[in-house]
C-alpha cells in the first residue's frame, strides 16, 4: 500500500468515526476495518446502525394493499426480504470487490439520488468500456408481476438479475468462482452472510440471494401522488392536494398511458409485459431487445419499460437514453413513434397540445418520492464510497 | 352531401344551444369506456427473415456466419441454442431454425395480465362516451362543466338520431317486419346511461361520474338474424356507417367546439379538440375480476344531459369533477 494510499485510509476512518458519531450510527466493532498486514486490498470501513435497518414490511399506503395491487409482489417464497439479508444486500451492492477491478459496485450505475438508474447515458465497465444500454432504475423491482429483469427481459428472477452483470464482460468482469473467495478474505462478510442465512459459507447463490432482497427492499411509496390518492375515494378523483395542472395531467395520464403504465390498480407505474413503442424502423440494424434473445420474429424491438415513479430524475429515457428529458418522451408518444412492423397497438398518435404535454409533466413529477430518494437504508454504507467513485 | 347538409344543421342548432341560458347548477363528467372482449387489432409482426437479418448485422467479417467472439455478451447463449452442427458458429440457417420455433416468453411467476388491445370504436363502445370523457379530463369548474356536457348531450343526440335513420333505411328491405322490430327496438333502447355520483364536499369528496359497461354491439344483434351470407355484409356495412356517423368527425368536431365558445376558452378548446381526434385504445380482456362498485343510493332522472343523478349534494361546488368507470373502479 503507497504512502497516499495509507494516509487517505487513516483519513478516511477518522472521517469516518467521526462522521458516524455526528450521525448516530457506529463503526461497528465486527464491521470496523481490519488492519492491513498482508498487502492485500484494504477493507473500507463500513458504517451500519447498531440495530439494523428495517427492511420488512414498510408501512405501505392502503393503494400497495389492494388484492390486485399485491398480486404485482414477485417475492419468492424461498427468499423473503429480511433485515439480516436487505443488509448483507445493501453491503454487497455498494462494494467495488464485485468487479474484477475493484473499481465499480451497483451503485456505481445505479446512483440512489437518481432512483437508482445511471445520470450518464451510457455505462462505465470495470475497464473503463462503455455499455450499449442504459442502466435501468431499480425502483420498485418487487413489483414487476412477471418477473423478468433487464431490458430485453432475459432474466427469470430477481436472483438471477443480480449475477449477471457481475459476470459481464464489459460492466463488471468478475467470477463467480473467484467472489466467495475475495468476500471471505475481507473478516467481517462472515458475519453479515451468518445473520442473513444461519451460517458463514459464501456462495455465488447466497451473494444473489441478498443482493436480490435489498432490491425488493427498495420501495418507492410517499410521493405527492401517493399521498393524494391517500385522500379520495378513487384514482379518478381530483385530488386536494394536487394543482389544477396536475389533476389535468392525472386525468390525461389516466385515459391515455395507464392502460400500459397503471394497470388496473392504483399503486404500481409498471408494464406488465415488454412493448415496441416504435423507437426504431430499422429492424436490423438497431437493438432487438427481447427479440434478440429469443429470436422470435413477433418480440423484435420488444423492451420491458421501467416503472415510472421518480421518473423526473431518471433521464435520459428508453433502453438506449435517447431522450434527455420527459419533454422529448412525451414527443415521442405525440407523435405515435415510426413504423416497426411489431409496433404495439396501443402506440398511437397522441397529437398532444403544448399545455396537455405541460400537464403530463406535471402529474409525472408528482410521482418523485423526495424521501426515498435519501433514505438511509439505501445508500452506500461504505465510508469512502464518493471517494472511491471518484477515483 | 348528407353529411354537408348535417353539418351545415349543426351549425345552426348548435350557435344558439351553446348560449343558452342554464337553470340548473349540477357539475357532471363522462368518462370511459366499459369492458368488451375483441381480438387485438395487431395484424403483421417482423417476420423469420428480418430476424436473420438482425442476427447477421453481426457478422462483422463476412463470412456469412456469426461467431461467438461477433455476438454481444447477451446473446451468446444463443450459441448454446443455435449451433446445431458445433463448429462455433451460427449461420443462416441455423439461426433459420431459431426464429422458426423461437422459445416462448416466460410469465414469471404466471401473473394472469395477458395483452390484447384495439380500438374502442371499432367494438362498439359508444361516441357519446368518448366524447363526454374527454370533456372531463378538461377538469372544468362545476358549472362550466354542465354548460358544456349539455351542449355535448345535444349535440351527439342530432349526431345519434341521424345515424339511427340511416342505419334503419338500409337494413328495412333486409329484415323481416319481425325483426326490423326488435332491431329498432335494440338501437333505439337506451344505452346504459352514465350515472353521476355527486359526493357531498362536506364529506371531502368531488363528484365524480359512473359509467356502466357498453350496450351489447348492434352487429351481435344482425348476426342473430342469421341472415343470407350477402343480406348480412350488406347490414354489417350499414352497422359500420352507422359507427362511422357517430363518430364525429373531421367536419363535425369544428361545429361542436364551435357551439363551445364562449363556454370553454381557446386553450380548453385547443385541449378538447386534441382528445376528440385520439382514437381510444382500451383493454380487449378482463384477466381478473373487479370487485363490484360499493352500492349507491336511488337514482334521480336528469332528462336534458341524458345522465342519471345518483344523488345530488353541494354540486355546484366550482370543484373539478372525476371519471370512474366499473372497470377502473
Amino acid at each position: 500500500m503507497s504512502r497516499r494510499s495509507t494516509g487517505r485510509l487513516v483519513l478516511q476512518v477518522a472521517c469516518g468515526i467521526l462522521g458516524a458519531a455526528l450521525a448516530g450510527d457506529h463503526v461497528a466493532g465486527a464491521l470496523a476495518p481490519a488492519v492491513d498486514t498482508t498487502g492485500a486490498p484494504a477493507e473500507r470501513a463500513l458504517r451500519l446502525p447498531d440495530v439494523p435497518y428495517r427492511y420488512v414490511e414498510p408501512a405501505l399506503p392502503p393503494h400497495f394493499l389492494e388484492a390486485l395491487a399485491e398480486r404485482f409482489d414477485n417475492t419468492p417464497p424461498d427468499n423473503p426480504v429480511t433485515d439480516a439479508g436487505a443488509r448483507l444486500g445493501r453491503v454487497l451492492f455498494y462494494d467495488t470487490r464485485l468487479s474484477a477491478s475493484d473499481t465499480v459496485s451497483c451503485g456505481s450505475c445505479h446512483v440512489q439520488a437518481r432512483a437508482f438508474s445511471d445520470p450518464e447515458r451510457f455505462s462505465r465497465g470495470f475497464e473503463d468500456g462503455r455499455t450499449d444500454r442504459h442502466a435501468m432504475n431499480l425502483v420498485n423491482l418487487r413489483y414487476h408481476p412477471r418477473a423478468r429483469f433487464f431490458w430485453d427481459e432475459r432474466a427469470g428472477n430477481l436472483e438471477q438479475m443480480t449475477l449477471l452483470p457481475i459476470e459481464n464482460r464489459l460492466e463488471m468482469g468478475q467470477s463467480l468462482e473467484r467472489l466467495p473467495e475475495v468476500l471471505a478474505r475481507d473478516s467481517r462478510y462472515p458475519a453479515l452472510f451468518e445473520q442473513a442465512f444461519g451460517d458463514e459459507a459464501i456462495t455465488p447463490d447466497r451473494i444473489g440471494r441478498a443482493l436480490a432482497q435489498f432490491l425488493r427492499s427498495i420501495v418507492s411509496y410517499q410521493s405527492r401522488y401517493d399521498e393524494g390518492r391517500a385522500l379520495v375515494d378513487s384514482r379518478a378523483d381530483d385530488f386536494p392536494s394536487f394543482t389544477h395542472d396536475e389533476n389535468f395531467g392525472k386525468a390525461l395520464f389516466l385515459r391515455n398511458c395507464a392502460l400500459c403504465h397503471l394497470p388496473s390498480q392504483d399503486a404500481h407505474f409498471i408494464m406488465t409485459a415488454a412493448a415496441n413503442t416504435g423507437l426504431d424502423d430499422d429492424t436490423a440494424n438497431t437493438d432487438g431487445g427481447v427479440g434478440d434473445i429469443l429470436l422470435n420474429p413477433a418480440e423484435l424491438g420488444h423492451f420491458k419499460s421501467p416503472g415510472l415513479r421518480n421518473v423526473e430524475v431518471t433521464a435520459p429515457y428508453m433502453h438506449d437514453g435517447r431522450f434527455a428529458t420527459l419533454d422529448e418522451v412525451l414527443e415521442h408518444y405525440s407523435s405515435g413513434g415510426k413504423d416497426h412492423p411489431n409496433k404495439d397497438v396501443r402506440v398511437q398518435p397522441l397529437n398532444l397540445t403544448d399545455s396537455e404535454k405541460a400537464a403530463l409533466v406535471a402529474f409525472l413529477r408528482t410521482l418523485t418520492d423526495p424521501t426515498f430518494l435519501a433514505d438511509p437504508r439505501f445508500s452506500d454504507p461504505f465510508e469512502d464510497g464518493a471517494l472511491r467513485s471518484a477515483e | 352531401m348528407r353529411r354537408s347538409l348535417f353539418v351545415a344543421a349543426m351549425l345552426v342548432l348548435f350557435g344558439a344551444s351553446a348560449l343558452a341560458p342554464l337553470g340548473r347548477t349540477a357539475s357532471a363528467q363522462v368518462g370511459f369506456f366499459g369492458s368488451a372482449t375483441i381480438e387485438p387489432s395487431k395484424e403483421t409482426t417482423a417476420s423469420v427473415e428480418e430476424v436473420i437479418g438482425r442476427v447477421m448485422s453481426f457478422d462483422h467479417d463476412g463470412d456469412g456466419a456469426v461467431g461467438a467472439d461477433e455476438l454481444l455478451d447477451r446473446m451468446q447463449p444463443l450459441m448454446d441454442r443455435g449451433d446445431r452442427d458445433g463448429n462455433g458458429r451460427l449461420d443462416r440457417a441455423e439461426v433459420r431454425a431459431l426464429a422458426s420455433a423461437p422459445p416462448r416468453s416466460k410469465n414469471g411467476v404466471g401473473f394472469p395480465f395477458s395483452g390484447s388491445y384495439g380500438f374502442g370504436d371499432e367494438i362498439g363502445f359508444s361516441s357519446r362516451s368518448h366524447v363526454g370523457g374527454a370533456l372531463g379530463d378538461l377538469r372544468l369548474d362545476g358549472a362550466t362543466l354542465e354548460r358544456a356536457l349539455l351542449v355535448v348531450s345535444d349535440f351527439m343526440d342530432a349526431l345519434e338520431a341521424r345515424a339511427s335513420s340511416e342505419l334503419l333505411e338500409a337494413v328495412e328491405p333486409l329484415l323481416t317486419r319481425g325483426q326490423l322490430s326488435n332491431f329498432r327496438d335494440a338501437l333505439e333502447r337506451p344505452q346504459p346511461a352514465p350515472v353521476l355520483t355527486f359526493r357531498s364536499q362536506a364529506e371531502g369528496g368531488n363528484p365524480v361520474v359512473v359509467f356502466r359497461g357498453p350496450p351489447i354491439p348492434i352487429e351481435r344483434r344482425i348476426e342473430q338474424f342469421r341472415l343470407a351470407p350477402a343480406a348480412q355484409e350488406t347490414a354489417l356495412a350499414a352497422v359500420e356507417r352507422y359507427r362511422e356517423t357517430t363518430r364525429p368527425g373531421d367536419a363535425e368536431r369544428p361545429v361542436l367546439l364551435a357551439a363551445l365558445e364562449g363556454i370553454l376558452d381557446n386553450e380548453q378548446r385547443e385541449n378538447f379538440r386534441a382528445a376528440l381526434e385520439r382514437r381510444p385504445v382500451v383493454s380487449t380482456g378482463l384477466p381478473f375480476v373487479v370487485p363490484p362498485p360499493p352500492p349507491v343510493p336511488e337514482p334521480v332522472n336528469l332528462d336534458r344531459t341524458g345522465f342519471r343523478i345518483r344523488s345530488v349534494a353541494n354540486v355546484a361546488s366550482g370543484e373539478g369533477p372525476a371519471v370512474v368507470t366499473q372497470q377502473e373502479r
